[in-house]
């Protein structure tokens, strides 16, 4: 190290304590003075430099950031309760719109109900074969747990029970006519904008629009289905 | 059971203070029981304005709380609080500007006894300091404050090693100047 490098060095680090830089400056009074020089120069500087934090300096920072905790956990909980009320509010509304899809009539296509019903009719050939003749009460009962009330007389009911149809209930009837037998379904949960007809090989029948849903009569004879359309009309009756 | 390590502040050290195992609200205020000091210092010499200086402290720990968690080595816990406050810092200018204190109006605090000579000659090295340019005040105050050797500071100002050496030189050369100038023209005055 020559002695404008050790300058240098001692200017820029007085403190410099690596070996080469001790072993210059105990070379010669000269470098010991000039390093002392530094030194004393480094020591007022630092003097200078090393000012006063505020008081409780320390403090305000601890308290700043319990402060920050505090309100960020506030925050949170805001943030998690309205989450919660969000999720439930969500959760509430599923359920809401479940239970009315279930309540109220749905608006289905003509034409996907009827082949429905067709399916059904053939499906269900066992309310054909039962012969029964059905009490009066046992129909205002069942017409009752959908809101339906007959006011007068639709026949001789030989068989009388739940079915689904589309995955909706409904009430499955057969009416024992001097035609011949009547499938009638009572469909008070599916709505339809517009009657169709219902025909295949075996069946012929009709899909309507009803007070309450919608209603289906099905019959190998087509000439008794106007009839039972028209008795059913005039003797059944929903409440809204 | 707790660890006790040591930490180096400036060019002292201190114990105990930092705790393996405490909670993180413990070894934040470890944090801040060992740095806020020097912080502040920084930052003032930073900044010229005590104010300001605070309000940098205030805002550097709390990021650093928020951030705690990435601070995986304790010994470097002072460079990482000084480039926390280094980034605030720069981030007040992007903010919004300040209005500074003019560093002629700054009243050096004389906490001990001084005789009217060298009150006036830390008053003068007081503006001498302040009026250095940021990129020859900057290094200075890392070393003599900091107490960081000059390879951390070129590697925290992401600076090549002979310009912080160039740099420090020249502050202390402008220092020396300034000083003996002012202290000619008081011998005068006198």
């Amino acid at each position: 190290m020559d002695d404008l490098e050790f300058r240098k060095r001692a200017i820029i680090d007085p403190d410099n304590q690596d070996p080469d830089f001790l072993s210059k400056t105990r070379q010669n009074h000269n470098n010991h003075r000039f390093v002392k020089q530094q030194q004393s120069f480094q020591q007022k500087l630092v003097q200078t430099l090393t000012i006063s934090p505020p008081e409780n300096l320390s403090d305000r920072v601890i308290l700043a950031q319990q402060l920050s905790q505090h309100q960020s956990q506030q925050k949170q909980k805001r943030h998690r309760k309205w989450r919660n009320w969000l999720g439930g509010s969500i959760a509430a509304s599923i359920i809401m719109f479940f239970s009315l899809s279930l309540i109220l009539p749905e608006t289905l296509d003509s034409a996907t109900l009827a082949q429905d019903v067709i399916n059904h009719v053939h499906e269900d050939t066992h309310a054909l074969n039962v012969d029964m003749d059905v009490p009066k009460t046992n129909i205002d009962t069942m017409l009752a747990s959908y809101g339906g009330k007959l006011n007068g007389p639709i026949g001789q009911v030989s068989f009388l029970g739940h079915c689904i149809i589309g995955g909706h209930t409904g009430i499955h009837m057969v009416l024992k006519t001097p035609q011949g037998l009547v499938t009638v379904l009572l469909l008070p949960t599916q709505t339809i904008d517009s009657p169709a007809s219902l025909n295949d090989i075996q069946l012929s029948g009709i899909l309507y629009p009803s007070q309450k849903g919608s209603i289906a009569i099905i019959s190998e004879q087509a000439e008794v289905i106007k009839a039972t359309r028209r008795q059913i009309d005039q003797n059944l009756n929903w409440i809204i | 059971m707790f660890t006790i390590k040591t930490i180096k502040i400036g060019k002292k050290k201190v114990e105990p203070s930092v705790y393996e195992g405490v909670s993180r609200q413990k070894r934040f205020e470890t944090l801040v029981k060992a740095y806020s000091g020097d912080l502040y210092r920084f930052a003032y010499w930073l900044c010229s304005n005590h104010s300001i200086a605070d309000d940098l402290v205030q805002e550097t720990f709390l990021r650093a709380w928020k951030a705690l968690d990435k601070l995986e080595d304790e010994k470097k816990a002072k460079s990482w609080l000084i480039t926390i406050l280094r980034r605030e810092n720069a981030r007040r200018f992007e903010r919004k500007s300040f209005d500074l204190v003019d560093i002629e109006d700054v009243v050096v605090e004389d906490k001990i006894n001084l005789t009217p000579e060298q009150s006036m000659e830390k008053q003068q090295f007081h503006q001498a300091i302040l009026n250095l340019d940021i990129d020859y005040r900057e290094p200075l105050i890392l070393q003599t404050i900091g107490g960081f050797k000059t390879s951390e500071i070129a590697q925290m100002l992401n600076l090549n090693l002979n310009t912080v050496n160039t740099r420090l030189f020249r502050a202390r050369d402008q220092l020396r100047h300034k000083l003996c100038k002012d202290l000619s023209r008081t011998s005068e005055v006198n």
